[in-house]
């Protein structure tokens, strides 16, 4: 199956095919989701109306994750079995997932301030989440760090592959060192109960992140492909002409 | 003499020529944990509990500052390329890298780390923990410190790059590695079975990781 | 382009004995991404010597370090049956080590047993050994380049030598010196690949493949069995 989906052509034909329906559903599902969320679902017992904001931190944080894991598998095909479309994936799913980390970063702080007076606390997720937001970065940065664009592409496979392996490593580490030094955090395990009003809004947001997601993958990697087809037709002998 | 400690041999050798630079990373230790009583006070209550960190966060950025040229001479001087044909093997070559490169580096500050302790006021009965502790963890801090050079070899900001790609991946290290410092349970505390396991992983990936980094050699020049 | 990559480098155990020796099958290599090999077929065999000519930029270098293992192959592929041996623009020499050392660790990761005496008439037959216990980095540009040349004399006999402008920067003594080992290795059963300017080997009538940038053609030496390719 990945051999049929790997053929660019034909990705792109699939993914075209895919691309309207799943602005539908960003759309949709985003703005059900949103209004649901925002207006309809009962403010928390204890936070009041900042809780709404988890109907966009929680699927910033949970796409973040899905964006390294991808990385990852991006990274696997490309070492291993040398698929070109693995690289260009990776490279589209790059930003898109450092954008989401950052977004997680940014709504618990705002989060943050109202829960807990101050605009950044070391908390164990709060952290891990920083960490693999800097993953993200050296990423990016390792890929186009090289004076030739291409040349970047294998270590920074490997490097997605070193971080499925180690960043859960990192986050475990954090945990560890969150436990014994204790400090306040007012997030009981598992995040606030989910009442099941809350819940409906919750998963649109979910099912509205992922398509967006989705969304934006495609669209980068039609334009890295672009990219790269006008520069091999460049450098064809006659190219210029 | 196998092709392995050929290898190990001539990094030595290499070091050895250029001995000088043994001195001017002993002396950044020194000075980054200076910095620490000159910027927090010489208030002991305050001070006291940041010894142990202060000495690995000096470790940790003393070992790994000149990380990025770990190969950058072997592939200009095209070495890479003999090696990369050789009966060694890139693999077998980075990790002879890193040892070389730890007794250059790692085992040096480890052996200043006693008078360091000193300087930061920490008991003699933590010793044996800490040096434990940073023994294992300088290891790891090298092995980690070969995938990252590999990795960033023939990038354009090779130094910041490496730093960018590599504090992240060493948060376990420096984690476990303080906790196991500063362990009650004497020396052998989970907290250092975690930095050994941590140690593991490293030595099995470094190796793997550089030979696969540095395997495809398209200039002369590595660029 | 073709998502099947072949193993960058194939270096498989001969079959049968005219499997022997080095064979380029259909190769296409990419520098970035313009193709700079395009579907080269070549053979060599033991006991032959061929001169690669061509223009700068055709992809003399590049098919080299090839073979050599040092790229990725876009198509085809590369199988050789005996060691290789590559000497490039850069000598292979760390600077802060004398040459007799350099020498000496070269044969040791390659797991050749070389004894001192070996390297000492290695050194001589390029006139180096007066200057082997030096630093390296005090050493001309020529003398680099006769130290890097010396690990010839230690390669297997069987080895197929790659070189890269192996006489850039020599004087006249060493060019012969060159030209002797080459003929020597080759009678002995090696093969020698080598990319160059300058009339090399001239004595030795080697074979000659002509690389012409994009399109590769050959000049028929001696031998048949050789293929064109051409822009794809």
């Amino acid at each position: 199956m990945f051999d049929y989906l790997a053929n660019p052509s034909r990705f792109m034909r699939i993914a075209n095919r895919l691309f309207w329906p799943l602005v539908a559903v960003t759309v949709i599902t985003g703005a059900i989701g949103l209004y649901l969320g925002l207006f309809v679902a009962p403010a928390d017992y204890q936070q009041g109306d900042t809780v709404r904001i988890i109907y966009v931190h929680v699927p910033s944080a949970w796409l973040a994750l899905f964006g390294y894991v991808g990385l990852g598998l991006c990274g696997l095909f490309y070492v291993v079995w040398r698929h070109p479309l693995a690289d260009v994936a990776a490279r589209a799913i790059a930003p898109v997932g450092a954008v989401f980390a950052l977004l997680t970063l940014i709504t618990g702080a705002l989060w943050g301030k109202p829960m807990w007076g101050a605009w950044w606390v070391w908390d164990a997720r709060l952290t891990s989440m920083l960490i693999l937001f800097f993953f993200y970065l050296g990423f990016i940065a390792l890929a186009n760090g090289f004076d030739r664009a291409e040349r970047g592409s294998r270590p920074a496979a490997l490097l997605a592959l070193v971080g499925m392996i180690n960043v859960p490593i990192v986050k475990f580490s954090v945990d560890w060192w969150n436990t014994l030094h204790q400090p306040a955090s007012l997030l009981r395990r598992g995040g606030p109960a989910i009442d099941p009003s809350m819940l409906t809004p919750l998963v649109l947001m979910l099912v509205a992140a992922h398509a967006y997601f989705a969304v934006l993958v495609i669209l980068r990697i039609r334009s890295l492909l672009a990219e790269r087809r006008i520069t091999t037709l460049l450098l064809r002998p006659g190219g210029f002409e | 003499m196998s092709p392995f400690l050929a290898q190990v041999e001539r990094d030595l050798m290499i070091a050895w020529q250029n001995r000088q630079d043994l001195g001017v990373m002993l002396i950044f230790f020194v000075i980054i944990i200076a910095l620490f009583p000159l910027a927090i006070g010489a208030n002991s209550a305050v001070l006291d509990p940041l010894g142990v960190p202060a000495i690995w966060i000096a470790a940790l950025l003393a070992i790994l500052a000149g990380f990025d040229r770990l190969f950058a001479q072997d592939v200009r001087d095209g070495w890479l390329d003999q090696v990369s044909l050789s009966r060694l093997g890139l693999g077998w070559y980075a990790l002879a890298k890193a040892i070389s490169h730890w007794l250059t580096a790692g085992l040096p500050l480890l052996i200043m780390t006693p008078l360091m302790a000193i300087m930061l006021n920490i008991p003699a009965i933590q010793w044996p923990p800490l040096l434990i502790a940073l023994l294992i963890g300088s290891m790891g801090l090298t092995l980690l410190g070969v995938i990252g050079a590999a990795l960033a070899e023939g990038a354009r900001r090779g130094g910041a790059l490496m730093a960018l790609l590599i504090l992240p991946l060493a948060v376990p290290l420096l984690i476990f590695g303080t906790l196991a410092s500063q362990s009650a349970d004497g020396i052998i505390s989970p907290h250092l079975m975690l930095l050994g396991a941590v140690f593991a992983l490293l030595l099995a990936l470094a190796p793997l990781v550089a030979a696969s980094a540095l395997e495809i050699g398209e200039t002369e020049t590595g660029l | 382009m073709d998502n099947r990559n072949q193993s960058k480098k194939a270096i498989t155990p001969a079959n049968t004995a005219s499997d022997d020796g080095l064979l380029i099958d259909q190769l296409s290599v990419l520098r970035g991404m313009a193709l700079v090999i395009s579907k080269l077929s070549f053979r060599q065999r033991a006991g032959e010597i061929c001169c690669m000519t061509g223009p700068n930029g055709a992809g003399k270098s590049t098919l080299l370090r090839a073979i050599a293992g040092r790229l990725s192959i876009a198509e085809g592929s590369i199988t050789c049956s005996v060691p290789l041996v590559y000497v490039g623009h850069n000598d292979g020499l760390s600077g802060a080590i004398t040459g007799r050392e350099n020498l000496a660790g070269w044969a040791k990761i390659n797991g050749l047993l070389a004894t001192e005496s070996d390297i000492d008439t290695a050194l001589a037959g390029f006139a180096a050994s007066r200057f082997s216990d030096l630093p390296v980095r005090v050493l001309s540009r020529g003398q680099r380049r006769r130290l890097a040349l010396a690990r010839l004399a230690l390669a297997p006999s069987d080895s197929l030598l790659l070189l890269d402008e192996p006489n850039a920067g020599l004087d006249q003594a060493s060019n012969d010196s060159l030209d002797q080992l080459v003929r020597r290795h080759a009678d002995g059963g090696g093969m020698v690949l080598a990319a160059t300017h300058l009339d090399f080997a001239a004595i030795a009538t080697p074979r000659s493949l002509h690389l012409a940038g994009i399109t590769a053609g050959m000049t028929a030496g001696k031998s048949s069995g050789l293929t064109h390719g051409g822009i794809e």
